[in-house]
């Protein structure tokens, strides 16, 4: 059978993306296809699975998977080869959400549409994450697109969280207080600026006790100290946890202490973590932006898109609602285990088989 | 799971279906929105508080508005706060040590630096609010005398028409005159 390879610039072993072609390469193998990982730059964590995109040798047949989600050079690799190249598209944050923080990050993804919109014309298959990525990738002119979720392997999320964390966390809550949770990079499309603002709400109007964690690593380091001097300034600061770097075991444990997962995210192509805090039965409160409806569905509070979605008062208020109505929080934590169940990666590892094998 | 405590604001009594069939998110929602008004009507409402919340995040607001100069100037001041008390943290307890035996030793270097960068900052966002300012009251004061000039053109227009209209009566009175000469001359309607 003929090979499968799959190229993405940066092949980073803890984020949604690497964990998305590591599950891809096992569907496909075990499907029966050679796939190999090429990469531009490799974390060395993960440096073991991947090799430079230059030694890729395609034999005649391959198919060559490229995952758009930033610039590179491989771009403009791949339009020069023979070989089919199929796109899976990850979604481009909008370079205008970084032009004030971080002017090169918006080069970066300025350049990476532009990349979008070349690939168009050699790729014969692009799959993206969601609906709101497939139309997308339709209006830059890609004509035979799929939607295929990001492959998550949940039973991941079942290992053992780490003790410390946990006993840290566990030691908190007896202090009373809901505890909020949102997990993603800390970057201005992810709005963490807004949850901040909703939880200083949320503490003056319904529970000072109450805590919040934002997980994730800095995009930008302006934006994250912008939130830090922000939650000072709001008074919160003494209650609010940003934790650059967290371990799987650490992460696991914020999601086991968490009340609730409030997104007010801006911009997201798919959203893995409002799935990831479904399968731990966290209520979600999330504004309904870009793909996050098609993400959410039913399974949590979705706010509106227009600017009612991020007032704070608003958000607090949704809050305080789910944490006070037992039948709707368990309502919305029953659906929530029914999405994460949609989105298993059997069910996900078919689908992409499905559309492979549909458009040859 | 923790429990929300008593906190100084309650929702107003009802708001919470009592009934056992499926709650529609949408609609929980829309309650919401209508509940997040009530609470911002009621007198205990902290208005202070979430107003200073509310224009502290908007600044932050994800895209930047074009064009606003005052905007741009409190970004420079927040580029140019560096921060001297970095994350030591690290997975490892070596590279932790390391972190914090780097930090001690280049500190009190570091925050001289780090003041001096601040202080640039602050200056350079006042030149850019002090030209800001001087572009508006220049922009206004013109603005103004374009006011000005449009309105004593507009009176001289008006004038011209009236002394038009009296040489115009004066001339089917009685004949061509020497102003009614003129303006025929002059090809004037």
């Amino acid at each position: 059978m003929s090979a499968v390879h799959q190229l993405l610039p940066v092949f980073a072993g803890g984020d949604a993306i690497g964990h998305h072609v590591l599950h891809t390469q096992r569907v496909l193998r075990q499907a029966g296809f050679d796939s190999e990982i090429y990469v531009e730059e490799a974390h060395p964590a993960v440096r073991r699975h991947a090799r430079h995109y230059r030694e890729l040798r395609p034999e005649p047949g391959d198919r060559l998977l490229y995952h758009l989600s930033t610039g590179s050079p491989m771009a403009a690799y791949l339009a020069e080869q023979d070989h089919p190249v199929l796109v899976y598209y990850h979604n481009i944050t909008p370079a205008s959400f970084f032009a004030r923080w971080e002017p090169v990050a918006a080069a970066n993804v300025a350049r990476a549409r532009e990349e979008l919109r070349k690939l168009a014309s050699v790729t014969r298959l692009a799959m993206a994450n969601s609906e709101y990525s497939a139309r997308e990738l339709r209006d830059e002119g890609y004509g035979e697109t799929a939607v295929v979720p990001v492959l998550v392997d949940f039973a991941d999320l079942d290992a053992e969280p780490d003790a410390a964390t946990a006993a840290r966390l566990r030691r908190a809550a007896e202090s009373g207080g809901a505890r909020w949770l949102f997990v993603g990079r800390l970057a201005p499309n992810k709005c963490q600026h807004d949850v901040i603002g909703a939880f200083a709400a949320y503490r003056a109007l319904f529970d000072p006790a109450a805590r919040l964690c934002l997980v994730g690593g800095q995009t930008s380091v302006a934006y994250r100290r912008a939130l830090v001097q922000l939650a000072d300034e709001v008074g919160v600061g003494g209650a609010v946890e940003l934790p650059d770097v967290v371990t799987f075991p650490e992460l696991l444990a914020q999601y086991r202490a968490a009340d609730v997962f409030v997104s007010l995210s801006e911009h997201e192509g798919f959203c893995v973590p409002l799935l990831e805090a479904m399968h731990f039965g966290v209520p979600v409160v999330a504004r309904a932006t870009t793909a996050v409806p098609e993400t959410v569905g039913d399974a949590g509070l979705l706010l509106p898109e227009g600017a009612a979605g991020k007032d704070p008062v608003v958000v607090a208020t949704a809050v305080h609602r789910l944490l006070g109505d037992d039948r709707l929080r368990g309502q919305l934590v029953a659906a929530g285990r029914e999405r994460v169940a949609r989105y298993s990666l059997a069910e996900t590892g078919r689908r992409f088989l499905e559309v492979l094998a549909a458009h040859g | 799971m923790n429990t929300a405590a008593a906190g100084p604001c309650r929702l107003p009594s009802g708001a919470v279906d009592a009934g056992t069939g499926p709650l529609s998110p949408a609609a929980v929602v829309d309650e919401v929105v209508v509940e997040a008004r009530a609470l911002e009507a009621a007198s205990s409402f902290p208005r202070e508080a979430i107003e200073r919340v509310r224009a502290a995040t908007s600044w932050m607001a994800a895209e930047a508005t074009p064009g606003d100069v005052r905007q741009a100037a409190q970004l420079v001041v927040h580029q140019a706060a560096t921060p001297v008390e970095p994350q030591l943290w690290s997975p490892g307890p070596l590279r932790r040590l390391v972190k914090q035996v780097v930090h001690r030793l280049i500190g009190w270097y570091v925050r001289v630096l780090a003041q001096q960068v601040k202080a640039l900052g602050e200056a350079t966002a006042r030149v850019g609010l002090a030209v800001a300012e001087r572009t508006e009251r220049l922009q206004a004061e013109a603005a103004s005398d374009r006011a000005a000039v449009s309105a004593r053109l507009d009176a001289l227009g008006d004038r011209v028409a009236r002394l038009e209209a009296m040489v115009d009566g004066a001339g089917g009175a009685g004949g061509a005159g020497p102003a009614g000469g003129d303006a025929a001359a002059s090809g004037r309607p």
